[in-house]
Formats: C-alpha cells, sequence, structure tokens
C-alpha cells in the first residue's frame, strides 16, 4: 500500500476490519419498556387508524396566481442573470439562477474576465446567506428598531453638528470594487471639513501593493498571469485557496496542469511552512519555518543578481533556494515568483526578482493590476491611533468587521468613538457595539458595478427585492449627504460619464449598458505599466530563529476571512487539506507531535511569548508541515453574527499585529503546554475508507512524454457477471482529470445548492453520517515529513452493473437506460443495503428529518430536486434534473441536445475544468474523446462493475520521480518521496524550452 | 388475560373494522382524488369559455407551452375581455344585463387582493410533471384533464397515478418503434422523480 489517507491508516493503527456497529445500537428506552409483541399490537393500531384515515382526507390546497402577468417570467421557467460575486473582493462574474422570482443557485459566468466559469466555495453558498434567519430585519438606534426616516433624521442633526465643528469622520470598509460605491462614500465624507474613507482586509495585501510603491512608484498590485508562466515559485502564497484571486488564479494554473493541454505544462514549486491548498498541488515543496521565508527570498534574490544583505539560512534551504534560482534563470521571461508575506522586505525583493528576470509584461501585468485587494494597514493603524485619541467623532463600518477581526487595540479605541455605525447584514461583532444600524441589502438585492481588474467593468444586478427593511449603501450614504439618488441612477450616471468614453466597441451608450448588462463584463483600455525604479531593498535582514516553535495563520477554503462564518455549508465543508469540519484547531508536523508527545485531537495551549491571549485547541497533526511551526487558522471563534458560526473554533486574530507595519502574525515564538484532555474533531479523513486499494493513480511528466501508453493501467478490468445493459439515445460518463483538479471544493458546496443536501452537523459529521454527495478524497504519497498529495473527487460512479441495484430489496434503486442508477426516494424503505455494498461509499442516508422548518432558508431550495426525508438513502444523481431541462429545451427546439449543453453542477462551476462530462454515444463528443486518453483509469476497475466516472491519472512536473530507473518509471504508480533538487529541476527546464 | 391485553386486542379490532369500513367505502387508491369537484370562488364556467365559445386553452393557460406549469392565468388573463365584457353569457347585442359574478371579478382585481382558487389537479407526491414536452408532443390536454371545454365545474376526471402514465408512455413507444422510430417517451424513473 503506497498510498495512505491519514496518518492512522499509515502507521496501521486504524483498524481495518471496523466492527460493524461503532456505537451502541439507538434503541430508545421507550421502546425498552414494551415488549415486542406489544409494540406490533399498538403499531397495528396506529396503522389501521391511519389507513383509515388516509382514506377519507381530502387536502384542500389553495393556488393564487399572480394579479397582474409579470414580464419574462413564466411560473416554473428558470431566469437567469449575469451579476458579480459578492462573496469576497475578488468580484467573480456569476450567472444567478432565479425561480418564481427567488435566487436559488449560482453558477460561474464563462463571459467574465476575472473567472471565467469557475466559482468557489464561498461563491456557491451566497444564495443561503441572502435567506438567512440571522440577517438584520431593519435599521436599529441604539439597539431599538426603528424606520429610515428616523434613523436619517437622527443621523443628520449629528452629521450637521460635525460639519459645523469638522470633527473627524470615517468610513472604514474592506475592498470596495465598485467605483460607484467609492464615490458615494467619498460625497458623503466630502460634506465634512475632515472625512476619510479607509479600507483594510483582514487577508491584507498592503505590502504587496506598498513594495510596489518602492519599485515601480506607484501603490499597485499586479494582475499575475498565471497562464503565461512555465515555472511557478509560490512562497507562503495560497494563491489557489485563499489570496487575492483564487478562482482567477486556478483557471489560470489548471489551464497549464497536464501533459496534453494547448502549451506545454507549467512547473510548480511551493516554498512554505503550513501545508496550504496550493502546496498540496506543487510538483515540489519546500518546506521552511515561518522566520525562514525572509531570508531564504534574500538569498533567492541575491543569487539572481540582487545586491543586498542575506540573513542566515540553513544549508539545505541554502541549497533549495540555489537550485531554485538556477530554474528560474532557465526560465527567465516565462516564470513567476509568487509571496503571500505581508511583509514589505519580502514583497520587495519579490518584485524586483520579478522584474530583473523579464516577467513583467509576460506573467507579471503592472498595466492592468489588480484592484481586488486595496486595503491599507498604515491607514488603518493611524485610524486606530486617532481613534484612541478621541479624535474621531463618527465612524461607519461597511463589510467591516473589526472588532472581530483586528488586533485588540480596535476595540479599545472603538469605544471612543461617539458615533458607531455598521451597515453589516448581520449583527455581528462589531455592529453589537455600534450606536448606529443602518443594514445593507445583500448583493443580490442591489445594483452594483464593479472593476476588479483595471480595464475590466462589470455590472451586478438585483435579483429580487430587498426581503428586508434594508437599504443600499450606495443610497444610505447618498441620504446622509442630503443628494439623494437611487443605487441603479448612480451608476448608470457614472458609466455614462466615466466607464463608457473608455471603450471603443460601441456606438452609444444604452447599447454598451444593454450590453455589458447581459454578459455581465466588458473590457475597456488598458492603461500604461509604470517604470521600474532601481532601489536599496527596504528594511534590513532578520535572522531566521533555529529553534522553537512558530505561528502561522492561515485561511481556510471554505471560511475563509470568516465572514461568512455563520453559514453552515461552509463550515461543513471538509477542509481540502485536513478534511476537518467545524473547527479550527493547531496543525503540528508528525514530528513535532511526536516530540511533544500529542495525537490527534489532545488540545494544546499555545500562545505567542508575552501576548496576553492563550488560546486551547486540539492538535491536528499535518503531514508535510515544518517542523517548527505551528498553524492556526482565522475566521474561527465568531461571537455574534449568526447562529452557525458560535462557538465554532477560537478567533486568532488577536495574534496578528501591526509590529512590521503590516497585519502579520505576532513573529514572537510560540510557548507551547500540553490542554488537559482531548476532544473528536469532526474529520471526514478516514470515514469510508477504502481499505488500501490503488485508488489514485500518479505519474512523472518526463516518462509519459517519452511513451503516453505508458500510462495506461497494466491491470485489466475485471470480468462482469451480467451482461450488458441495453442503452438508449444517450450514455452519460464523466471524466475528472486529477492533474487539473486543485482539491478547491467549489463543487462540494455547488453540488450540495444544486441537490438540496442538507447539513447535519458537527455531532454527526462525527459519527460519519456526513450528506455530501461529492466528496473530495485527498491521498498522501511518500513519506510523512515529505508527502505528495492528490485530491480526487468521489461521487457516485454509476456503474453499469451496480452493486447498489442488485440488494434492493424493493427496487428503489434500478439502472436507467441512459446509464444512470437511479435512487427513487418514494420506493426507499431504508434498508441501507445499498449503502453496505456499494464499494465507493458514496451513498447517504437520512438518519434524521433535517430541519427546514424555517420558512425564509426553504425559499433557497431547488424546487426541481425532492426534499428527502428521514429514513431515505440518497446519492450524486449526475444532476438528472439538469440533464432532463437540456433534454427537454433541445427537443422542445426540435433539435438533437449539443454536447456540453447537459452539464451537472460540479462541472459547471468548476474553476480548474477538471470535469467532463457528456454522452459516450455521439463518437464526436469530448468526453469520447477524453474517454480514449490512455492516463484514463477506473477505480476499483478489477471489480468489473463498469463505472461511469472515470479518472485522469495525476502527472507531475518533476521531483526526484523523474529520475527513478526507466523500468520503474515506465508504468504510472503511486509515487515515492518527492525530495526537492537542482538536478531534477534542470532535466525538466529542457521540456519547457519556450 | 388482563385487563390491559383485552384492551389492546379490542383497539387492535376496532381500527381493523376502520379500515375495512373505510375500504368498502371507497376502493381507490391512496391520494386519488379523481371525481373531486370543488366550488370555487367565482363560478367560472369552463363550458362556457372553453366549449361554447371555443377559446383555446393556451389562451388562458399560456405557461403549459413552455413551463412545467400550466399555470393558473392571472387575473389580468381575464380582465383582457372582461374590461369591457360584463354581460350575462347569451345576452343579445346592445342589451345591458350585467352579470353579478363578473363584478366579483372586477371588484377583486381593481382591489389588487385575487382570488384563492381551489387547486383540484393534484399529483401524487414526489413526481415532476412538464406540461411543456407533452404540449410539444401534441399530446391534448383532454387526455389527463378529460372534456374540460364540457365541465361547468372542473372536477378531477382522472385518478392520475404513475399506471395511467405508464401506459401512455408505452403506447406511444410501441407507435413510433412500430413506425421505425426512436421511443421519445421516457419510463426510467429520474425521468420525473428526482
Amino acid at each position: 500500500m503506497k498510498t495512505w489517507k491519514s496518518l492512522g491508516e499509515r502507521r496501521g493503527l486504524v483498524r481495518i476490519r471496523k466492527p460493524e456497529f461503532d456505537e451502541e445500537l439507538p434503541v430508545g428506552e421507550s421502546v425498552r419498556q414494551i415488549s415486542r409483541r406489544d409494540f406490533f399490537r399498538f403499531s397495528g393500531i396506529g396503522f389501521a387508524a391511519g389507513l383509515a384515515l388516509g382514506c377519507k382526507s381530502k387536502v384542500v390546497e389553495k393556488a393564487m396566481p399572480y394579479l397582474n402577468a409579470q414580464e419574462g417570467l413564466t411560473p416554473g421557467v428558470a431566469q437567469w442573470y449575469a451579476t458579480v460575486c459578492g462573496g469576497c473582493s475578488a468580484g467573480c462574474g456569476v450567472l444567478a439562477k432565479s425561480r418564481d422570482g427567488r435566487p436559488i443557485k449560482l453558477e460561474g459566468n464563462p463571459d467574465h474576465p476575472v473567472s471565467r466559469g469557475g466559482l468557489c466555495a464561498i461563491g456557491q453558498a451566497q444564495t443561503r446567506g441572502l435567506y438567512d434567519e440571522s440577517r438584520l430585519r431593519g435599521p436599529r438606534v441604539d439597539g431599538k428598531d426603528v424606520a429610515w426616516p428616523e434613523l436619517d433624521g437622527d443621523l443628520a442633526q449629528r452629521f450637521a453638528e460635525l460639519r459645523a465643528s469638522g470633527a473627524a469622520v470615517r468610513v472604514l470598509s474592506g475592498t470596495l470594487t465598485s467605483p460607484t460605491l467609492k464615490a458615494s462614500i467619498q460625497a458623503f465624507l466630502g460634506t465634512f471639513k475632515d472625512g476619510r474613507l479607509v479600507q483594510a482586509d483582514a487577508f491584507s495585501c498592503a505590502a504587496l501593493a506598498g513594495a510596489y510603491e518602492r519599485t515601480h512608484g506607484q501603490k499597485l498590485i499586479p494582475r499575475y498571469r498565471l497562464e503565461e508562466a512555465d515555472l511557478i515559485i509560490g512562497i507562503e502564497a495560497d494563491f489557489l485557496g485563499t489570496w487575492i484571486d483564487p478562482v482567477g488564479f486556478t483557471r489560470a494554473y489548471a489551464s497549464r496542469r497536464g501533459p496534453d493541454r494547448a502549451r506545454p505544462m507549467s512547473k510548480h514549486i511551493q516554498v512554505e511552512s503550513g501545508m496550504s491548498l496550493t502546496g498540496s498541488n506543487a510538483d515540489e515543496r519546500v518546506r521552511l519555518a515561518p522566520s525562514e521565508v525572509l531570508p531564504f527570498l534574500e538569498t533567492l534574490a541575491q543569487r539572481l543578481g540582487l545586491a543586498l544583505d542575506v540573513g542566515a539560512l540553513s544549508s539545505p534551504l541554502m541549497a533549495k533556494a540555489e537550485a531554485i534560482a538556477h530554474a528560474l534563470e532557465q526560465h527567465r521571461g516565462h516564470g513567476l515568483v509568487l509571496c503571500g508575506l505581508n511583509d514589505l522586505r519580502a514583497q520587495e525583493l519579490c518584485a524586483r526578482i520579478n522584474h530583473v528576470l523579464g516577467h513583467e509584461g509576460s506573467t507579471v501585468d503592472l498595466a492592468n493590476p489588480s484592484l481586488q485587494k486595496q486595503g491599507d494597514d498604515g491607514a488603518l493603524e493611524a485610524l486606530v491611533r486617532e481613534m484612541s485619541q478621541g479624535k474621531v467623532a463618527a465612524l461607519v463600518l461597511l463589510g467591516s468587521n473589526p472588532l472581530y477581526d483586528q488586533p485588540v487595540a480596535f476595540a479599545a479605541a472603538f469605544g471612543k468613538v461617539p458615533i458607531r455605525i455598521s451597515m453589516a447584514l448581520t449583527a455581528d461583532e462589531s455592529a453589537a457595539q455600534c450606536t448606529h444600524l443602518a443594514p445593507d441589502h445583500h448583493w443580490l438585492e442591489t445594483w452594483r458595478d464593479s472593476e476588479p481588474l483595471t480595464g475590466t467593468v462589470a455590472l451586478g444586478q438585483p435579483l429580487l427585492n430587498s426581503l428586508f427593511n434594508t437599504r443600499d449603501a450606495v443610497e444610505t450614504f447618498g441620504a446622509w449627504s442630503g443628494r439623494p439618488a437611487s443605487a441603479l441612477q448612480a451608476i448608470q450616471n457614472r458609466w455614462k460619464a466615466d466607464v463608457f468614453p473608455r471603450q471603443k466597441n460601441m456606438g452609444d451608450a444604452d447599447s454598451f449598458w444593454n450590453a455589458t448588462l447581459q454578459k455581465g463584463a466588458a473590457e475597456v483600455g488598458a492603461g500604461t505599466a509604470p517604470r521600474y525604479q532601481e532601489g536599496r531593498v527596504e528594511g534590513t535582514t532578520r535572522a531566521a530563529r533555529t529553534a522553537g516553535y512558530e505561528l502561522l495563520l492561515y485561511g481556510k477554503v471554505g471560511i475563509g476571512d470568516g465572514r461568512h462564518a455563520h453559514l453552515p455549508f461552509l463550515q461543513e465543508l471538509p477542509d481540502p487539506i485536513t478534511k476537518a469540519t467545524w473547527d479550527n484547531y493547531v496543525q503540528i508536523s508528525p514530528a513535532a507531535a511526536a516530540r511533544l508527545g500529542l495525537e490527534q485531537g489532545d488540545l494544546l495551549r499555545v500562545r505567542p511569548e508575552g501576548h496576553p491571549l492563550e488560546l486551547e485547541l486540539p492538535v491536528v497533526v499535518q503531514p508535510g508541515l515544518d517542523d517548527r511551526t505551528l498553524a492556526v487558522a482565522l475566521g474561527y471563534g465568531r461571537t455574534a453574527g449568526g447562529k452557525a458560526g458560535l462557538g465554532v473554533g477560537k478567533n486568532a486574530y488577536p495574534w496578528r499585529t501591526f509590529s512590521t507595519g503590516f497585519l502579520a502574525a505576532d513573529p514572537a515564538p510560540l510557548q507551547v503546554r500540553k490542554g488537559s484532555g482531548r476532544i473528536q474533531l469532526a474529520c471526514t479523513q478516514d470515514h469510508h475508507s477504502l481499505e488500501g486499494r490503488e485508488l489514485v493513480r500518479e505519474m512523472a511528466l518526463a516518462p509519459y512524454l517519452r511513451d503516453p501508453a505508458s500510462a495506461r493501467p497494466h491491470e485489466p478490468t475485471g470480468p462482469s457477471v451480467y451482461g450488458e445493459h441495453p442503452h438508449g439515445q444517450h450514455r452519460w460518463a464523466m471524466v475528472i482529470d486529477l492533474s487539473a483538479c486543485t482539491g478547491c471544493s467549489g463543487c462540494v458546496v455547488g453540488c450540495q445548492m444544486e441537490n438540496n443536501i442538507p447539513v447535519v452537523g458537527r455531532d454527526e459529521v462525527a459519527r460519519k453520517r456526513e450528506m455530501h454527495w461529492l466528496r473530495i478524497d485527498r491521498y498522501y504519497t511518500g513519506s510523512e515529513a515529505e508527502p505528495g498529495v492528490v485530491h480526487q473527487p468521489m461521487m457516485c460512479q454509476q456503474c453499469d452493473q451496480a452493486p447498489c441495484e442488485n440488494v434492493c430489496p424493493v427496487l428503489a434503486t434500478v439502472h436507467s437506460e441512459e446509464g444512470l442508477n437511479q435512487q427513487v426516494y418514494n420506493r426507499c424503505v431504508g434498508t441501507r443495503y445499498c449503502a453496505n455494498n456499494c464499494p465507493y461509499k458514496v451513498r447517504r442516508f437520512n438518519w434524521w428529518e433535517y430541519p427546514h422548518q424555517s420558512e425564509l432558508e426553504r425559499l433557497g431550495l431547488n424546487p426541481d430536486v425532492t426534499v428527502r426525508s428521514r429514513g431515505v438513502m440518497e446519492k450524486c444523481s449526475f444532476c438528472v434534473q439538469r440533464l432532463m431541462v437540456a433534454k427537454s429545451t433541445a427537443k422542445s427546439e426540435g433539435r438533437d441536445l449539443k454536447d456540453g449543453e447537459a452539464l451537472p453542477a460540479c462541472m459547471q462551476s468548476c474553476p480548474a475544468q477538471a470535469i467532463v462530462f457528456g454522452d459516450v454515444q455521439d463518437p464526436e463528443s469530448r468526453i469520447s474523446q477524453v474517454m480514449r486518453d490512455p492516463k484514463r483509469f477506473l477505480v476499483l476497475g478489477e471489480l468489473g462493475i463498469g463505472p461511469a466516472v472515470s479518472y485522469l491519472t495525476k502527472i507531475r512536473n518533476g521531483g526526484s520521480i523523474s529520475e527513478a530507473s526507466p523500468h520503474e518509471a515506465s508504468r504510472a504508480r503511486p509515487t515515492g518521496g518527492l525530495a526537492i533538487d537542482g538536478g531534477a529541476t534542470e532535466a525538466q527546464g529542457g521540456h519547457h524550452g519556450a | 388475560m388482563n385487563l390491559r391485553t383485552v384492551a389492546i386486542t379490542g383497539a387492535v379490532a376496532l381500527g381493523a373494522s376502520l379500515m375495512i369500513f373505510a375500504l368498502s367505502l371507497d376502493t381507490r387508491l391512496l391520494g386519488d382524488q379523481s371525481g373531486y369537484k370543488p366550488a370555487q370562488p367565482i363560478p367560472y364556467s369552463h363550458a362556457l369559455h372553453a366549449g361554447e365559445l371555443k377559446i383555446d386553452c393556451l389562451f388562458c393557460h399560456t405557461a403549459a407551452e413552455t413551463s412545467r406549469h400550466a399555470g393558473i392565468p392571472p387575473l389580468s388573463t381575464c380582465m383582457k375581455c372582461h374590461e369591457t365584457v360584463t354581460n350575462k353569457a347569451g345576452t343579445p347585442l346592445g342589451k345591458s344585463d350585467p352579470s353579478p359574478e363578473i363584478q366579483k371579478l372586477r371588484e377583486t382585481y381593481t382591489s389588487g387582493r385575487g382570488f384563492e382558487w381551489v387547486r383540484i389537479h393534484r399529483l401524487p407526491a414526489y413526481v415532476e410533471f412538464p406540461h411543456s414536452r407533452h404540449i410539444q408532443a401534441g399530446v391534448a390536454c383532454q387526455s389527463c384533464h378529460g372534456e374540460v371545454q364540457g365541465m361547468e365545474r372542473v372536477e378531477q376526471a382522472k385518478a392520475l397515478t404513475m399506471g395511467e402514465c405508464l401506459t401512455c408512455h408505452r403506447e406511444e413507444n410501441q407507435k413510433q418503434q412500430l413506425a421505425g422510430r426512436l421511443p421519445q417517451a421516457p419510463a426510467d424513473c429520474s425521468a420525473c422523480h428526482h
């Protein structure tokens, strides 16, 4: 067994044969008090009475049509609108699906230049934020519900006083990608003598912008073009997970991952202390402690010809830095160095390296900089200073929750501001301390424009009227500055005046507006790149520590910075690496865990030296983590703002400081002591364990290119016990490219939204009862210290000779003529035989009636999919409802179904485009072509059950595997350890001659 | 035999007899509502509109062609005609004999409330029935809804059970196959249950 799912499995601690029932059978006390016979007698009465009543009852149902027909709206027919996702500041384009006036599903907009059809997990969950019970129902003053005129009247009076006295008014927001919103804030602040807008991000990139001010004289964040890069060096930058624009980056990155793309496969080396999603996809990883990153970068820069002082570094790391420098030289002009540290010196080094290697203009686009992170840590620090000196008279919070995600100093200073206004959608930590609440619309309820990249403009449109008595922020600021205007009017005016003149394709402003509204986005004129300025690198070298534990604060893919922590769908999304749900924890390397005598779940008390806050967190032993690094996720430990987030994990934001001038984790060494006891983490890692069979395949690029046929699995697929099924007009199949899949988990949440899959909660996940139809299995290969990672999406494999079908006593799961394994909910009696007999463990049982009582939350359900009740089995259906709609549309239009017209939800929004789905009866379809790929393999093909889902072997570009003996290297197999070394890098370099 | 057992046995017997009694009254399947003919807020007559006046079904039930729901027309559809037509049916041209029911309709419309119609046709639970596919395939409305154009007050004409669906689908497929074409009416579970 060469692949492994968890440390326990690797070390043989997980029993291969588990007892049938992990816990005692859940037979209630009430049942034990009555004999079996009595039970049947009583149930006989119930049955008889029920039947008698059932025969006579007539349910009277009322039907109320619209009074007036709504233009363009046909009850039962979905409408789609292009808009802009407001889940974070990346500004991805979405197509929002609305049924009978309510948005129910978000999908990536393929015409949007940022996301190009992808959507992440947080984006997928946004409709549930709209229908969230914890949303504020209307404005409040001093905790009392008021009407808007009352709030405006009260504030108008106070603002008038401030205007007269010249006191300071501040607006604190996250990154604002909407120019109109920004203009309306500026107009409001302009009515005061001292008004200023401060933008601050929880995941700040201020140092990156600051570095470009030093190297190019302009604060900017470049647009990184990963699709142009032959060699990507990621340094503590989780660009596929949480950094700046994960969806756009994933799309660009995946377009070069795999041997059969239009352009040669890129090589990705990740230098990091934690084990990030990005690192898990890298061809090679370099592990180092957080304090070693800067000396590493310095060494790298020096080897590339920059003159600077270099901090001391251990010799193995020095050798690796040299090897990377060498590889970068080889790829001069076609490489890319990305650094995720919020540290000015590190970012400046990175910017200068990218300059000297000639990356500007190819992979680093400075002419169209990104506007997705505009937070300014210096301005935030100045604001805290001003507030603590009592100089700020009024502070407006917009899309910002500083009492939760900023250092403690903010909270102390906040109390000294007399007028505190929050525009938050929920009563979050900061809103709870505010005098005035002026809740903004949810982004699905507003008009908004956006410019996420310079030269890329987009329009967001409302899908419905506001559900509650909220008001658009643009209108609120308009009202407060005495120039009330509707948001739509404000945007249209600005577009006519500013945006339309920038573009050259359209003759009149109205056509431009309409075209952009329909498409979702437009590209207008590009700027010019600023010129490089030579200079001495800012700051001094900081020596790496050689002992003691160091703190790494990171963001998780599902929870991000924590602003959506109240959405249970995101809490229950397993972390792509640790597979833990509903918690944050201290990640620790296996070696460090052994040293400290810790096991998974043990409580550990951690505190940066000299910091007042000590947190007691459970331990997760994470292979691949640096041995001196302890990693803690941000975004947990919410104390307000929605039920689902309360009491989940601990808040590590207070461990960040401004000590370097930028918000970063406290650099002090960590004090670590054992806590008392241990807790069981709700981890999906060992669930549904697949008994050590070879389930994923991995291969190095070089041997594949020498002989692609060698990727073909040598094991024959097993014989079938039964004959072939007859097939009708279509036969659906899916192929997932493991080289492209990054494990981002967008599909998991997308599937939940599409198919009304419930959230079961922490305790139930711990009992292995999570309901996700689509899970992503994460396998490690190689050593514990330096493992390789393979992500494998796993859902119902729609077997042709399905083992589940044979054992169902009530024919609730049967085969369709299109090759689907149908699950018929109303036939299912819940024997669970099918789940027991499923070799892939993808069937899910409704152990409970999962809550759907909230009328508000029910609005988000998909009316095309049955909401399953207790006692019913369910599983992936290949989104059969979407196939039906596509087939029906084609038939109605009197034509054949086109390839790519019918797509499941997981495939539609995959940012990496790793999933191909289609009809294999059509020899011209994309799926039929992919099915001929030599890399294709079946999971458990030896069982001869003919799964309709197959996978393409993961191809890894580089590492020591390429140097293995020709005999061994010629076969796809699970790989050994991946050690970086200069020789291998060079050997790979030859393939990429640009 | 103690009292408790007597009570329980008695209760079972009672339950069983109740069930038999109920079944003797009505031998239809559970959920079968055929013959259901409730009174509506106004006595709208399909016999008059669809039968006598020969207004096409799709004139009012516009969504049937494009949506899974046939849709109950919004009152604005009624007002297309009843903005001007206020007399009782059969009133000679030039005479005035206002109908109180039409008056009720007009008042309800202007009040902005609308009617609460009583739903008649209800499929068994957990099934999807797309009207549009059937209309476009040329299935007559009457095949499931009965001779609505003759009904003064609409009633559910058929049981609308899965058996009825499948009989029709199989017959249709047989016809197609005899004509040498591919069967078009799906018989897969997931075509309707998902």
